[in-house]
């Protein structure tokens, strides 16, 4: 017999929704094999049974269980998971002292941890699961206060995170326009060409990731005392949000990936957003972050750096512009504006524009061939 | 092409159903970008009650490879 215990799933919260039992009460599971779904601010977590087994399911769905409590047992055979509540159901004072519990009772008994002498203040003989009913612990109603809306604990752990950057960061901000047309048109046959849907996010993804070499402060980790930590690998965090909060998965060692690939991995990153599917690990790991404010109007959005990293940066719509060209004709073009958050105590202004510079070089002469 | 198909796509992206066809894509619809892609993928989930993986999600991006799409998953098209 084991307890099935609650995993310390990140380090942002210290405990977890328990959305629902994957398998019935009663149930043989297997090694690995999925018995419930968690979910903490973060992400939802599946939960694997870590040995073969009769599951005994004790938390109730719909609670927040703290980790390292039990949300129920492993048994190994019936048998002892018998054995195990006779053992409990014999230690009722109710029953000890001639009453009978029936078995729907007992579990209920058991779930609950009622006490004996609340049972025999029942004055039953036959105590039936229904009769139970007013021993039960009720579920806490969240309170709420008229003059107050209650902040989601997802809301909190971003407040968290958007607090110590304020604090902790001596944040400046580069904005550019940079002219799309080129890179627009690119992927778009691109996408006719290898049959998939990718967009502009995807290449700033594609092409933030390959500029670590060239600008190693703006990807990696600066921890106290000034001790910046590069890192190549090219993981690049993406913003999104489509209305069941805010995300920001990581795209992880994306300067290895083709365009289509990346597209790929950022759709799938869409879909869970929408599905409030993300897998814990999907959501760490970054070296540096891509804002994406993209919905119509949107001019830009000042970026708050996640600690540890020193940049993040902004992209906002697609606008159409009157321009003049090279001779001083009026042309019509598309433009985003790009920005750029940046730690000013490892980065200066000098930087970040090269930085910017870099990216709208590529946007504004893209070499499709490299993407794939 | 079923017309329910051709309907729920025209409405998603706001533009004329007679306009909506099997080769209709990105490249024909200009509302049928990346945000437009996911809440079409949604809508048809609910449609037709089913459930596409995120993988094949991004391949969706012609009418016709949606129908396929929809048929393998036993939608009542």
């Amino acid at each position: 017999m084991s307890p099935i215990l609650v995993p310390t799933i990140n380090s942002n919260d210290s405990d977890a929704l328990l959305l629902a039992w994957s398998k019935n009460n009663g149930d043989e599971v297997c090694k690995g094999e999925t018995i419930a779904l968690l979910e903490t601010t973060k992400a939802s977590f599946d939960l694997a049974a870590e040995a073969d087994g009769l599951l005994h399911t004790v938390a109730l769905e719909g609670l927040r269980h703290a980790f390292g409590t039990s949300l129920g047992w492993l048994f190994t055979d019936a048998a002892e998971r018998d054995q195990f509540f006779l053992r409990r159901t014999s230690k009722t004072p109710a029953e000890s002292a001639g009453f009978v519990i029936t078995k729907s009772a007992r579990d209920l008994i058991a779930r609950n941890g009622i006490d004996g002498d609340a049972i025999r203040a029942l004055g039953k003989r036959v105590i039936k699961a229904e009769d139970l009913a007013p021993l039960l612990r009720p579920v806490p109603e969240p309170k709420i206060s008229a003059a107050l809306l209650p902040v989601s604990p997802q809301q909190q752990s971003i407040a968290r995170v958007v607090a110590h950057s304020h604090a902790a960061i001596p944040a400046s901000f580069i904005l550019k326009r940079v002219a799309v047309d080129a890179a627009l048109d690119a992927v778009a046959q691109f996408s006719r060409e290898e049959k998939i849907l990718a967009g502009l996010p995807d290449l700033l993804v594609w092409i933030a990731a390959r500029l670590p070499e060239t600008f190693p402060f703006f990807f990696g980790a600066l921890r106290d005392e000034l001790k910046f930590t590069p890192s190549n690998s090219g993981s690049i965090g993406v913003t999104f949000d489509v209305g069941h909060g805010l995300f920001i998965p990581v795209v992880k060692k994306a300067a290895s990936l083709s365009l289509g690939e990346i597209a790929k991995t950022m759709m799938g990153f869409r879909m869970r957003a929408a599905r409030n599917s993300f897998h814990a690990e999907e959501l760490s790991g970054g070296d540096l972050t891509i804002s994406l404010n993209m919905d119509a109007c949107v001019v830009f959005v000042q970026p708050i750096i996640q600690p540890p990293q020193t940049c993040m940066i902004s992209v906002g719509a697609v606008t159409a512009e009157i321009a003049l060209d090279a001779d001083g004709k009026m042309i019509s073009r598309r433009c985003v504006h790009l920005g750029a958050a940046f730690d000013h105590r490892v980065i200066n202004g000098f930087q970040a524009n090269a930085f910017l510079n870099a990216i709208a070089q590529r946007l504004e002469n893209p070499e499709p061939a490299a993407w794939r | 092409m079923p017309l329910r198909l051709l309907q729920i796509i025209a409405r998603v992206f706001k533009t004329p159903p007679e306009t909506v066809t099997a080769e209709s894509g990105p490249h024909t619809i200009a509302a049928w970008d990346s945000a437009g892609h996911l809440n079409l993928i949604l809508e048809l989930e609910r449609e037709f009650s089913v459930r596409f993986d995120d993988d094949e999600v991004v391949e969706l991006v012609s009418v016709q490879a949606i129908a396929t799409a929809l048929e393998k998953h036993g939608a009542q098209l």
